[in-house]
This record gives C-alpha cells, structure tokens and sequence, in this order.
C-alpha cells in the first residue's frame, strides 16, 4: 500500500483521550492541497475471539477525523494497540480501493476452501521432502498458517476495511465472531482472503497421527 | 566505578537502611546454618537477621533472606528487589512481584518519566478483572500505594490502573525502557523465578494460549504466541525462553497486517510453556487445564 503521509497518533499505554486530539492536530498540520483522501488505521488485539485486527475507516473530509478516531476508540474489540493517520494524494489508493477481489461470504468460503487445498498441497510435498521414505502414509498431513480475511464495511458515508489475521484451522470461528465483534462499524458488504500461491516451510512436526507442516504464505 | 566514599559505594550497593517490604517468596523452613562461605562471601546467621562479609569486613546486615541455599542466597531489599550471594559474586535481581510489574507494563501497561514536561505515571489498562487485580496487587506489594481505578465511559470493561507517582516512576524506569519508547526485557536483573514471572505476566497482557479443534481432526492443536509491534522485545522474549527454561523452537512471524507474533512452534518447548510459566489471564488458564486434562489423564 502506497500512501502520501503516514502518521503515529496513538499507541498502547498512552491516554485515549489524547489521540483524537493529535489527530486533529496532525490533520491540520498534513492535510494540504495534495491530500484528497485519508484512513485512519486502528490495530488491535482479540486472541480470546481467535483473532488480531487492523481496521481502515477511509474518508474524504478532513474534518472526519476526530469523530471517527473516537468511534473506533468506542468500538474497537479486544486489546487497541495503535492508531494511525494515512493520507492519500490523487493517484494513490486507500486501503479500501486498492481492494482487487471482493467476495460475498459464500465467495469467500469458497476461496478459503481453495486456499486449504493449495495449502494442502504444498504442504504435502514438504513432508515428502523432509522425512523422503520415512513418512508414514497412514498419517495425516494438516497445514497450519496465517490467514488473512478482509472485511469490507458500509459506515453512513464511508467505507471501512476490517482485516484480521488468525490461524488457517480456526477461521471458519474467526470469520464467525468478526462478524459479531464488528458489527458497530456498520453492514458487511463483501470479503476477501489472500490468495495463496505458494508458500515457504517453517517447521514439520511429527504427532501420534498427522504431520503438521507449518507454513509461511 | 561508583562514586563517592568508600563507604557510600557500600550502602548504594548493598542498600543498607532501606526499609524492607514484605513480598511473595518465603524462606525455606529448615534451620540455615550460622556461617555460609560463598566464594569471597560469608553470610552469618545473626540475632537480627543475616550479615554480609567479605574479607573480614562487615558489609551490611539483611533482616531478612528469601533463599538461603549453600550456593546461593537472597536478601530482601527495598522496593521489590533483591541482593543475590553466590560463589559468582553479588548482583540485584528482580523479586518475582517487581518482575511481574515489568511484565504487565511492557504488555498493556504505561510508564511515563518525563521532567520536560514534568510528568510521572503508572499505569496498566486491561477489561479482565483477574489482571487488573494482579497487577494492583503487585504494586501494592513492591510500593505499598493503592492504584487509582478508571473506569472509561466510551470502552465498556476497560479499567485503567493509574497513579502518578515520581519515585514509582523513576524506579519501575530504571529496568524498562518504556518511558522512552519501546520495551526491553531486564536481563541482568532477573533470575529464573522473576524471569518466569515477567513472562508469565506479559503473556497475560499481550499473548495468546490456545486449545484449538480443528473441524475434521480428533485432537485438538495447542498455540502459544506473543505480541507485539517490538521486535526486539519479542526476540528478547525468545531469548528467555531459550535461556532460562530451554524453549528453543521460537519463531517470530510478520503478517502483512501489522504487528509481530512470536510462536512456540514444537509441542514439547509448548506443553513445557505452559507447565513451567502459564499466565493469570482466565482464558488462557482453562486452555491449559483442557491441554493438561488430556495429556496427563486424572487416575
């Protein structure tokens, strides 16, 4: 992603009610005759629900900012981590543009279902390589990895993106409880995931009946 | 080398005349015996406590020891710390509580220690009620003052322990770089016991243990991460795993999505994570009891 200025409004530890405050003064400061367009990014914990997040609410009036950054103080779920201001000029995509690939849930599905398979796959030609004529073929081979789904949300007059990254065999209970937790943001219009191509092997780990390969995609 | 007299080298280093907190760990029951030599040290059972020798000069005398073992001792210092006797030499480490604190504030805690402008602060912000009690709890135990509680009207269930504090401050700064930006693990400071007990707490803060069933397989898959935007802080985290409890198979993942991870990947470093340290937080606690219901079978 490409942006014209990216600034730090807010971490962990520091005063909530400081960060609408610095967004403000960032937004008059930054946004000059060049910007036509900002996000402001929320990152954030929510192991408990199987999940960490980020969330980009894009906007065009610069006046947005403090409000918004109050509402994603308001709403965001789980453990907030950072807050940042993006700024866009005119040749450059927000989070939510640059979007290539939008799904609705059973599109989605199917695409994660996809991805397993590719996953898979791959998967199993690593654990081939690694134990050769070792390998049991009784056993199972389960890939394990990170995995990406997107969330794209019609706010009132904006739009938000909403990625949250878990564990590949917990998605279909990420995707469940995402859709709960943010639901304040506003309806759900589409999704997307990652594609996944190829991958690099991390680790191989043999258990009682499955060879779990841990993958990088 | 520090300043001053001779003898203000010697009350800086073996605090003499601090005042002495009570804190968690208890001295073994066993009788200790009158004299230990631990290297150039000798410690000596005495009417008021223990004392310190080195060369036929008396150093300081400790009213009290948490560990008294014939390689190695603990004397209870001021404010959570502790002088550590061993045939290595003398060093200050950490108490398991003050390490705790550490770990809180370098996960969801604050820390400020600014005179530009002037301004102190503790504080840990979390919505479980089992953390925010610990956490008071251990600040309470190293520095004996009450947290303020702060309830924030715009967050349902975040509480924000907060106390403006100088000496708090500038102490809890001397062991983390917080105040300054990012995070540090204290190193030179912690032994095994406060180096499970800063791991312990930051795992509550910021880490995730969980007992996942995956949809088409028996047997449920056992996580165990850590987060954060510190890289170095994480890799320090890896470190003491590595060092203190032989957790060696770490690895530190970067999603496109912001943030760092740092996973134990192999079952065993993972069944010995959560056997030998764990965490306060309730989630993670009943993931660790279904991990050990199944793998050690009550009779």
């Amino acid at each position: 992603m490409s942006h014209l200025i990216e600034l730090e409004i807010w971490q962990s530890g520091e005063d909530f009610d400081e960060a609408s405050l610095r967004g403000d003064i960032a937004t008059k400061k930054f946004w000059r005759k060049d910007v036509v367009k900002a996000c402001v990014e929320l990152g954030g914990l929510n192991f408990d629900r199987g999940y960490r997040y980020q969330v980009f609410i894009c906007f065009e009036k610069q006046d947005k900012v403090k409000d918004i950054i109050k509402k994603v103080i308001r709403w965001g779920p789980g453990s907030l981590k950072w807050i940042n201001l993006l700024l866009y000029g005119p040749d450059e995509k927000s989070a939510c543009e640059e979007l290539e690939k939008v799904s609705d849930l059973n599109g989605l599905i199917e695409d994660i279902r996809k991805n397993e398979d590719k996953a898979k796959e791959l998967a199993t030609r690593y654990a081939h390589d690694y134990y050769k004529l070792d390998l049991n073929p009784r056993k199972e081979v389960v890939p394990e990895y990170q995995i990406s789904v997107g969330f794209l949300i019609q706010m009132n007059d904006d739009q938000a993106i909403v990625y949250t990254v878990g564990i590949n065999y917990q998605v279909d209970e990420m995707i469940r409880n995402s859709r709960k937790d943010f639901k304040k943001f506003g309806k759900i219009v589409g999704y997307c995931v990652e594609e996944v191509e190829k991958a690099d092997l991390i680790d191989v780990e043999e258990e009682e009946d499955a060879y779990f390969v841990m993958l990088e995609v | 080398m520090g300043g001053g007299t001779r003898q203000d080298q010697i009350k800086g280093r073996f605090d003499i005349g601090g005042s002495v907190d009570s804190y968690g760990t208890s001295c073994p029951e066993s009788e200790p015996k009158e004299c230990l030599q631990m290297g150039e040290y000798l410690i000596e059972h005495v009417v008021n406590g223990y004392s310190l020798i080195k060369e036929g000069q008396l150093l300081c005398t400790y009213k009290e020891a948490t560990l008294l073992t014939t390689d190695r001792a603990l004397f209870k210092l001021d404010k959570g710390m502790l002088l550590e006797v061993s045939p290595k030499g003398i060093r200050k480490v950490l108490s398991p509580v003050k390490a705790g604190i550490l770990g809180f504030i370098n996960s969801d805690g604050s820390l400020k220690c600014s005179t530009k402008p002037v301004a102190y602060r503790v504080g840990f912000g979390n919505s479980s009620d089992e953390l925010l009690q610990k956490f008071s709890e251990f600040m309470n135990e190293v520095y004996g003052i009450p947290l303020n509680k702060y309830q924030r009207k715009d967050r349902r269930h975040f509480i924000e322990l907060v106390k403006g504090n100088k000496d708090m401050a500038q102490d809890l700064a001397n062991y983390t770089s917080k105040a300054n930006g990012e995070w540090n693990v204290p190193f030179e400071y912690l032994d095994k016991e406060s180096a499970r007990m800063f791991l312990k707490c930051f795992m509550s803060g910021d880490g995730g243990i969980g007992y996942y069933k995956q949809a088409e397989r028996p047997t449920p898959r056992l996580k165990v991460r850590f987060f954060s935007m510190n890289r170095k802080g994480l890799e320090e985290i890896a470190a003491l795993l590595r060092e203190y409890f032989g957790i060696s198979s770490s690895r530190i993942y970067e999603k496109k999505k912001g943030g760092l991870e740092l996973w134990i990947m192999r079952v065993d470093d993972k069944i010995k994570y959560i056997k030998d340290i764990g965490s306060f937080k309730i989630n993670h606690i009943e993931a660790i009891e279904r991990v050990l219901r199944r793998i050690e079978p009550p009779d």
